[in-house]
Parts: structure tokens; C-alpha cells; sequence
């Protein structure tokens, strides 16, 4: 999988793309097109959804190079620019009541992902799927983008102990959906209290 | 007793746990192979493949405005874009008649009681209706971004509330309160949007000599 850490965007393609050159913002797309588009689409699943969010992020982020300090990767500045627009989707109240005429089906955000891939995803991919927005957005950025608890609280307007405790959350549903329990390995949700 | 599902994240991450659960995990085989199981999920998620993006490209040049051209070019294409500003919050302003002035009411109040999906509903043409606005100018009004700022981190704290206590779900009455609230505030912050662009699509075509 290819991640933001992978990309690196020369300071040329950026002072050519502050000054309206579209062959250099063109240049800025194509290098994170992609992982900008997966993590959408690890956040929000619907692919109609992620590909509204990364024409939004492109556009912000290209409207606001100038916003850019030069402290951390630019791809890493990209990235913090759709992790809160996927947020804000997800915060968004109505997402998770769509009316009738935003409904693609009765459960449009567990839509199969890779069917237009032409593929039907791994036992993983449908583990993650089936998680609620906010664990799985939680246990992606931690695990996955690197994010740590207190970063997550500050993404959620929470606390770093909320964070672990929604990531545990994950885990623990993750492995029921993975691993059908066998009595010797119950070990990890009894409390010690 | 094992340790909690929370305490063997904390150790699969090298963060500090304490003592009494490192001594338990040293000696305990379920709970080491849970940590390895934990370990080699995380590297199974970062292996899961890319999603090959759609090309959005030609969409995005045409709304970021991207132009190699020349300095009269542009100028043909600011001229452009300050009509299109007036243009735009002129059909909002025919449009949209419910919404063009900010209603500062926080609540639904003691009058009749609005369908919740009726507010749902307008929630959700409140929202599009504010990104359809320009964007907010270069120059800001301090006054202005506060009170933008201030109404966007209520109705985000409306959001964390609707969205995460299940308290609310089940009690009627409060979320017909906060979703009323929700759209008293996407009005209030329409109305500041709204008169900001105005004022802007109208500094745009001073500017260019226009008026």
C-alpha cells in the first residue's frame, strides 16, 4: 500500500503551483491522487462520497498552498487536510440518516468496496467495513496513518483516553469478526478488576 | 487475570503500561500470542491494496481556475469570477428566501413542533446551500471569522453529541431539540457567509472598476 510517507513533492512543483502554473498543481495531484483517494476511501467507504471529498481536498489544498509553512512533509500537510474532511462527513449528523433521495440502498456506507475493483475484498477489508464509522476511523489512523491517541482526542474534540478505549473497541470487534473465539485464547477482555 | 485488551494495545504500541500487567504478559503464553496477533493485524492493514482514485483532474482545474496564460487572461478570468460571485449570491438571495436572514433562535421554542426529518431534511439543504457559497474571500473580517468560527464549533459539538451519545437516540425530545438547534445555527451561519460574500462580490467588481 502505497502511504503519504511514500510520497515526496519537490519545493519546484510547489513555487509553480502557487503561481497558478496547472501543469505543477496537475503534477501535486498525481502524486496524491492516490493516497488521498484510499484513505477517503478507507474513512468513508461509499466511493461516490470519497471521490466528492478528494476533489474538496484538492481544491483546498491547492487554493491554500500558500498556507503551507514547509514544517513537515507537504504530503503529511495534505493528509491532516483529508483525515478533517473525512471527519467532518462523518460528524456530519444526516450522513448516517440519509433521506430517501440520497439513498443508494439500504446500507450504502457497508456497500461491498472493491466490487467496482473487481474484487471482493478480504475477510479484513469486511471486518473493517462492518465497524462503525467512528471505530473505524480510529483504529485506521492509529494503526494504519501512525496518528497517535492524543492527536485522535484532539481530531474528536475528546480525550487520548477515549481514543484508546474506541481502539480497543475496534479490536475487540475486529477479532470476533476474524477469529470465531475458542475458550483457551478469551484472555484479553477480562478485567482485572 | 489477563490483561485488558486496552493494556495489550498499549504494549504492541511501546507505551507505557504498568508494572503488574508487564509481569502478568512476561508469563502468560495467551496473552503474548494476543499481543503477536494484534502486532501482525496492524501489519495486515497496511498491506491491504490502494484504491485505484477516478480521474477528478479536469474537475478540479476547472474549479481551482488553474491557467498558464498570461496577465490578461487572468484578468479576463478575475472579471469573470466577480461576476459570477454577484450572479451566484443573487439566485441564493431569489432562491433561497427562508434563509437569507440569520436567525439567532436556538431552539425550536415553545411553538409547533417541527417532524424531526423535516429537520433533518432542512439541515441537509442548509449544508449544501453553504458550500455552494463562494469561497470565503482572501482578505477576512476578523468580525466576521469569529462569528464563523464561533457557530462552526457549536454545530460541531452538536455533531459529536448527535452522533456518539446513544442517550440522545433514544429520548425524542432531546434530539428534536438538538437537531433544532442545528438548524438555527446552519442559519445563522448562512447569514454571516452570506452577507460576507455579498460584501466581497461587491468589493471584487468595485476593484475592477465595474461599478
Amino acid at each position: 500500500m502505497s502511504t503519504f510517507l511514500d510520497v515526496q513533492v519537490p519545493a519546484e512543483w510547489l513555487r509553480r503551483a502557487r503561481a497558478g502554473e496547472a501543469a505543477a498543481q496537475r503534477s501535486i495531484y498525481s502524486a496524491l491522487a492516490r493516497p488521498v483517494y484510499t484513505l477517503l476511501r478507507r474513512l468513508v467507504l461509499r466511493p461516490a462520497v470519497a471521490e466528492e471529498l478528494a476533489q474538496e481536498v484538492f481544491l483546498e489544498v491547492l487554493r491554500n498552498l500558500g498556507a503551507y509553512s514547509g514544517a513537515g512533509s507537504f504530503a503529511g500537510w495534505v493528509r491532516s487536510i483529508a483525515v478533517s474532511r473525512a471527519l467532518m462527513h462523518l460528524r456530519s449528523p444526516w450522513h448516517g440518516r440519509l433521506l430517501p433521495e440520497d439513498a443508494e440502498g439500504a446500507s450504502p456506507d457497508r456497500a461491498a468496496p472493491r466490487a467496482e475493483d473487481g474484487d471482493c475484498g478480504s475477510d479484513l477489508e469486511r471486518a473493517l467495513n462492518a465497524l462503525p464509522d467512528l471505530t473505524r476511523s480510529i483504529v485506521w489512523l492509529h494503526d494504519v496513518e501512525g496518528y497517535t491517541h492524543a492527536e485522535i482526542g484532539r481530531l474528536y474534540d475528546r480525550t487520548a483516553s477515549f481514543s484508546k478505549s474506541q481502539l480497543a473497541r475496534a479490536h475487540a470487534a475486529l477479532r470476533d469478526a476474524l477469529e470465531p473465539r475458542t475458550g483457551d485464547q478469551e484472555c484479553t477482555l477480562a478485567s482485572r478488576n | 487475570m489477563h490483561a485488558r485488551l486496552e493494556e495489550l494495545i498499549s504494549l504492541r504500541d511501546r507505551q507505557p503500561v504498568d508494572a503488574a500487567t508487564v509481569s502478568h504478559v512476561a508469563t502468560c503464553a495467551p496473552c503474548a500470542a494476543e499481543i503477536r496477533r494484534l502486532t501482525a493485524l496492524r501489519a495486515d492493514m497496511t498491506q491491504l491494496p490502494d484504491f485505484a482514485p477516478p480521474d477528478l483532474w479536469p474537475l478540479i482545474e476547472t474549479r481551482v481556475g488553474a491557467a498558464p496564460g498570461s496577465a490578461p487572461r487572468r484578468r479576463w478570468m478575475q472579471l469573470t469570477a466577480a461576476g459570477s460571485i454577484v450572479a451566484l449570491v443573487l439566485a441564493l438571495a431569489a432562491s433561497l428566501p427562508q434563509v437569507r436572514v440569520a436567525a439567532p433562535v436556538l431552539s425550536a421554542g415553545p411553538g409547533p413542533q417541527v417532524p424531526l426529518e423535516t429537520l433533518v431534511a432542512r439541515s441537509q439543504r442548509l449544508e449544501t446551500t453553504l458550500r455552494q457559497l463562494p469561497q470565503r474571500p482572501a482578505v477576512e473580517v476578523a468580525a466576521n471569522s469569529v462569528a464563523i468560527d464561533a457557530l462552526q464549533s457549536r454545530i460541531q459539538r452538536l455533531d459529536m453529541e448527535l452522533a456518539s451519545d446513544a442517550a440522545v437516540e433514544s429520548d425524542p425530545d432531546r434530539l428534536q431539540e438538538l437537531w433544532s438547534q442545528r438548524v438555527s445555527l446552519l442559519n445563522s451561519l448562512f447569514g454571516v457567509r452570506y452577507a460576507e460574500a455579498v460584501h466581497a462580490g461587491y468589493r471584487a467588481t468595485r476593484e475592477e472598476g465595474t461599478l
